[in-house]
């Protein structure tokens, strides 16, 4: 295997979850010792010495049930989170098309979120510009590119999503279920984009209940389970293997 | 570079959607306050301050730049969650961006108070503005950026800072000498006005607006006040940014 892009080596996750509880200030100034010593005990376990090598180009299915870690493990090759141990490498520019709409403002229009979203993931203003028309066209949203996105549907705010992405050159793409909220002609376009990327050798990590597109797409899959890669391999091995943990926990 | 203005047309535009003044609230707002305190401590009181319309103009021009970044602050990057979990990007440009935001305001006022100095006879248009004007603002840029990213950080956690930092602005109000002379205040109380970080830009800017002096002790004081501020300011944003995208 080459060198790979992304490297996962034993990394470990952990949530505390008092960040999610209420108390604030309150508590911590009754009672700053328990309140300090509450927010280190406890924690939700998400990834536990979790080892993954990606190769440069590949594209790697995730696969896993809900709450078993899928976006956590994007959100550190996006580089939002850090891992709690162990480390993660990654070696190239990360376009990730979380979620929908995600770093989008509502009240913004779509021309205005495409160029803050640009900008944001890493081009000069002026690429942005240079580009601007055509994240619009592929988009299909000529018409409504200047109004607020608020007023965007589900399926055109993921169509200027994942219009953004797909235009800015990335080396990694996340893909995490957005494929599924387009309508068929614009899903089969963005197959067509994800082929197009796989030609040009850019590494594709895709997150999908979606068994179908997984088998379309993806060389490779992981699945998430017990805190750890629990499968590596060729997609329908994994898949078989995924059928058969779920029918053993169910 | 283009982040930092990407972000700022983003805070300009979001902020005047669908206001009729936009951008003149930011003048509004300290003539309305302005009017208010001359009718109070002028009218009212009597306060023996020469000119006192353009002193509290020349006083509340500055704190409201510093009022408006440090209110806004707890909310930056709860307000930019979306921005904050999903994308990899230096986040503290959110908090300095906002700090630009107001700051344009703020510079944007300044040709209303020389207008208005000119008009009222008070004051001078000194060429030490040209130069002193830059000076002053930088350092209260640096200042609220300090004070900013530590505010904007904490806030991640603890939603009960904006509540606090709402309360002390009021109270830090009265604290700082916009209203009143520092010399006015008794000695007793002297020690409290000192203390008070934002008394020696707003002292600084005053002697520049009114007298075309630059008041070098106070503008010291205010710089070192900022670099300390935006030391702790930082290495608290590093401490805690890699949990924002936890907590949010």
């Amino acid at each position: 295997m080459p060198a790979p892009i992304i490297e996962f080596d034993r990394v470990g996750k952990t949530y505390a979850l008092a960040l999610h509880r209420g108390g604030g200030i309150k508590s911590l100034i009754l009672n700053p010792p328990r309140a300090l010593r509450d927010m280190r005990a406890e924690n939700r376990v998400v990834l536990d010495a979790f080892s993954l090598q990606i190769a440069r180009g590949e594209s790697i299915a995730v696969m896993g049930r809900n709450g078993a870690g899928k976006s956590t493990l994007l959100a550190l090759v996006a580089g939002v989170i850090r891992p709690t141990t162990g480390t993660v490498a990654v070696h190239g520019r990360v376009s990730p098309l979380l979620e929908l709409g995600a770093g989008f403002h509502s009240e913004l229009t779509g021309r205005d979120n495409v160029m803050l979203n640009g900008v944001l993931l890493g081009l000069r203003r002026a690429e942005v510009a240079a580009r601007m028309e055509r994240i619009v066209e592929f988009a299909e949203l000529e018409d409504s590119i200047d109004e607020p996105v608020r007023t965007f549907s589900t399926g055109m705010t993921a169509r200027l999503g994942f219009s953004v992405a797909a235009h800015l050159d990335p080396e990694i793409l996340l893909i995490d279920e957005v494929l599924a909220v387009g309508d068929t002609a614009f899903q089969a376009k963005c197959m067509a984009k994800i082929r197009e990327f796989q030609r040009r050798g850019v590494t594709i990590v895709f997150v999908s209940h979606e068994l179908k597109h997984i088998r379309d797409l993806c060389d490779r899959a992981v699945v998430v389970a017990d805190h750890r890669a629990a499968f590596v391999g060729e997609v329908p091995a994994a898949i078989a293997y995924y059928d058969t943990a779920n029918h053993a926990a169910a | 570079m283009d982040l930092v203005i990407a972000l700022t047309v983003k805070e300009i535009k979001v902020r005047y959607k669908r206001t009729v003044l936009g951008y003149g609230w930011s003048l509004l707002n300290p003539l309305v306050f302005a009017v208010t305190y001359w009718i109070a401590f002028k009218a009212i009181l009597n306060v023996k301050i020469e000119g006192y319309f353009i002193f509290l103009l020349a006083g509340l021009f500055p704190w409201q730049w510093l009022n408006n970044s440090l209110q806004l602050a707890p909310r930056a990057f709860i307000n930019n969650a979306s921005l904050v979990k999903k994308i990899a990007f230096p986040r503290y440009l959110i908090v300095a961006s906002s700090v630009v935001t107001e700051g344009l305001h703020f510079l944007l006022c300044l040709p209303v108070l020389a207008g208005l100095a000119l008009l009222f006879g008070r004051g001078t248009i000194s060429p030490a503005w040209l130069w002193g004007a830059p000076i002053l603002f930088v350092v209260q840029g640096f200042l609220i950026y300090g004070i900013a990213l530590a505010v904007a950080s904490c806030s991640v956690f603890f939603r009960d800072l904006e509540r606090l930092i709402g309360l002390s602005m009021t109270v830090l109000f009265y604290v700082t000498p916009v209203i009143y002379e520092r010399q006015m205040v008794p000695p007793l109380f002297q020690p409290l006005i000192a203390l008070n970080p934002f008394t020696y830009l707003i002292v600084a800017w005053r002697a520049l607006l009114l007298n075309g002096t630059m008041n070098w002790p106070a503008l010291g004081a205010a710089a070192v006040i900022a670099l300390v501020a935006v030391v702790i300011g930082q290495a608290v944003f590093n401490r805690l940014q890699w949990k924002f995208a936890e907590a949010l």
